[in-house]
């Protein structure tokens, strides 16, 4: 079941329907609930925005909560069958297109502690804190279950963002010290669970798990076509700014090959470069404050006055139609 | 990982080696390490006879408590992925040969009472109560592990067996009511469990592990001989008469093609029979006080006269001669 299968089978149980979720995205719920279905960044983040329009506060807390780690299916069991904390975050990473998720983990052990900070994977705007309240219910949902740890909980929460209005689900849900305002949203863990062992360890079965994850992962890749692919990668990295023969290699391909290969299809991977930074500069723009300038800088271009041009050109709008005014008010 | 390599594993913490668990079991330890391994009937009773005189009294206890469903191998997944906890029981019924097993059980509910009756697959002996114990014990520790039942617990333990010197263990890990010298083995649960939703259930995962099990179960056939598979048949369903042509329904050939093949390795479908029974009577005459008659009915002679020559014709030796010293009286020579 991809994410958006589940938001919407969730949001139907409290009785919003499909429809109002896929409003807007050019999405069936018969295509969603295919099983290969996997939403675009643009399709998701519009049917998000929808969700939290409709959905009543603290939704992302609740979305959580819901979830369950065997809705990953084979992944999810290749998580299951890990043998420490440790090992399901490195397969959380090498797998990461599986996860579907909004938010990337980095994280560290500090002395006795384990932070966790958790970062956004395209601009999220205010859905931010629907992903992070999501992703804290998560942990706090699935760890009491795969820990060989009554004692489960979570040391302390820091957050980017000001308190919401429903604060109060945070602290009743959460069980912790809840910090907002903060530089970074981070979770922090007890060290001491890095080392427990975990009930559904078993080495070889995890390995077999992990075959047949690639295998998925590479099946995920085949049915993309290399420019879908190539604009998949730059979305989901939209600050790291791969050259071409970067690009290339993550693709496996030679530099000579993967421009043949665009070119044949009609493309370019400066095309599709721009193309992923103008999206990602319109994501921005239409669901955060920050100054044309700063999105300018956060997209890659070296200055705005190029930015402006190359947003006219590709939308015929200028930068300020683009503001919502549900965003500045 | 089966259950003797396990049991290995255990001890092995406890400063008792392989070769000591081993010892007069004809196996090494590479062996029962492999995959498609499955020790036979005399290598557990062996085994865990070893295990017996060298470990502390409930140690079946100790090592069911040790154990993760996950030590099931991929067979645990598939029971971990299930929508509820009575999905199992299917899975149970066709995949049980994964876990070699030592007992099987055949359970009823009656209202809100899930009764199980528990019964030894083959005469275990002494190894009879490590089983139990070790059986409930693995019971107890996975039920709130794959599903929302903190709770768990048994209602009450009914033992066919006198109350061992370490009876205060039972007491301490099952904390119910146990009642020893009872007719049958058999534990009474809440039925309610019967429907719970498991914590990890995956239509995806389960189709997967199913047939990764089915693959495990038909690679175990494919390299052990014929005759062999048919006696873990024989042995797991022995309460049960088969046909030549239903043994070879099951096994999924025709009865000319299983006649031949068993003509290739040197032996008949009656033989194996035979042998089967046989070998129940020799575990009874060696681990229990049950009289000659009572063993010749319990392994199905119609009468104790063929059932003496039988085994005297298989073994060699008369009925007296098979008795262990350590259970009859030695006789007089």
């Amino acid at each position: 079941m991809n994410r958006l299968h589940f938001y919407v089978n969730h949001m139907a149980e409290r009785g919003i329907g499909a429809e109002r979720i896929l409003d807007n995205t050019g999405l069936h719920f018969d295509t969603i609930s295919r099983p290969q279905f996997q939403p675009s960044p643009q399709q998701f983040s519009a049917a998000l925005a929808n969700l939290l329009r409709h959905a009543p506060e603290g939704i992302g807390i609740e979305a959580g909560q819901a979830w369950n780690i065997s809705y990953f299916g084979v992944f999810g069991y290749a998580l299951l069958s890990c043998k420490s904390l440790l090992d399901i975050r490195d397969l959380w990473v090498r797998y990461f297109p599986l996860t579907g998720s909004l938010l990337k983990f980095e994280s560290r052990r500090v002395n006795d502690e384990w932070w966790i900070d958790l970062r956004e994977n395209f601009p999220l705007g205010h859905a931010r804190a629907f992903a992070v309240e999501e992703h804290v219910a998560r942990i706090l949902k699935t760890c009491p279950l795969i820990l060989d740890a009554r004692d489960f909980g979570i040391k302390e929460i820091q957050l980017s963002y000001e308190p919401p209005r429903y604060r109060h689900l945070y602290e009743r849900s959460f069980g912790c010290a809840v910090k907002f305002n903060q530089r970074v949203d981070r979770v922090i863990l007890d060290g001491k669970f890095l080392d427990c062992r975990l009930n559904f360890a078993n080495e070889a079965v995890s390995k077999t798990y992990e075959q047949q994850c690639i295998h998925i992962v590479k099946s995920i890749f085949e049915r993309e076509s290399l420019e879908e692919r190539v604009k998949r990668y730059l979305v989901e990295h939209y600050n790291e700014r791969p050259t071409l023969p970067e690009m290339a290699k993550t693709v496996g391909l030679s530099p000579r090959a993967f421009r043949q290969q665009l070119k044949q299809a009609g493309s370019s991977f400066q095309k599709i470069l721009d193309e992923v930074r103008l999206d990602v500069a319109l994501q921005f723009l239409e669901n955060t404050h920050l100054t044309p300038k700063e999105i300018c800088y956060k997209v890659g271009y070296s200055n705005v006055s190029n930015f402006r041009r190359a947003m006219k050109s590709w939308t015929g709008k200028k930068l300020s139609d683009f503001r919502r005014p549900v965003a500045v008010a | 990982m089966n259950r003797l390599h396990f049991y290995i594993n255990y001890v092995a913490e406890r400063g008792i080696s392989a070769a000591q668990v081993l010892a007069a079991t004809g196996l090494d330890f590479a062996t029962v390490s492999q995959p498609s391994f499955l020790p036979s009937p005399d290598h557990f009773t062996t085994a865990i006879g070893n295990i017996l005189d060298l470990a502390e009294p409930g140690i079946g206890i100790d090592m069911g408590m040790a154990w993760n469903i996950s030590d099931f191998g991929i067979f645990g997944y598939a029971l971990l992925s299930c929508e509820r906890f009575r999905d199992n029981k299917t899975l149970w019924s066709r995949y049980f040969p994964l876990t070699s097993p030592l007992l099987n059980w055949k359970d009823r509910t009656v209202g809100a009472d899930w009764w199980m009756d528990i019964n030894e697959l083959f005469p275990l002996g002494r190894a009879k109560a490590f089983a139990i114990e070790e059986h409930l014990a693995r019971y107890l520790k996975m039920c709130p592990v794959i599903m929302p039942a903190d709770d768990f617990g048994f209602r009450e333990i009914q033992l066919s067996y006198e109350a061992p010197p370490y009876s205060h263990l039972y007491e301490k890990a099952f904390n119910c009511a146990i009642r020893f010298n009872q007719k049958q083995d058999r534990v009474l649960l809440d039925a309610k469990y019967l429907h719970y939703r498991l914590n990890f259930p995956s239509e995806d995962v389960l189709k997967t592990c199913e047939q990764e099990c089915l693959r495990i179960l038909t690679d175990i056939s494919t390299t052990e001989p014929l005759s062999q598979r048919i006696k873990r048949h024989l042995i797991y369903n022995f309460e049960r008469n088969f046909t030549l042509s239903e043994m070879a329904d099951i096994i999924g050939v025709s009865t000319r093609s299983l006649r031949r093949q068993l003509q290739a390795e040197g032996t008949r479908y009656q033989q194996l029979i035979d042998e089967v029974r046989l070998g129940f009577a020799l575990k009874y005459l060696q681990n229990t006080d049950l009289t000659p008659k009572e063993i010749c009915y319990r392994v199905r002679y119609s009468n104790v006269c063929n059932f003496r020559r039988a085994m005297k014709a298989w073994t060699g030796k008369k009925l007296s001669e098979l008795r262990s010293p350590s259970v009859s009286q030695p006789l007089t020579e």
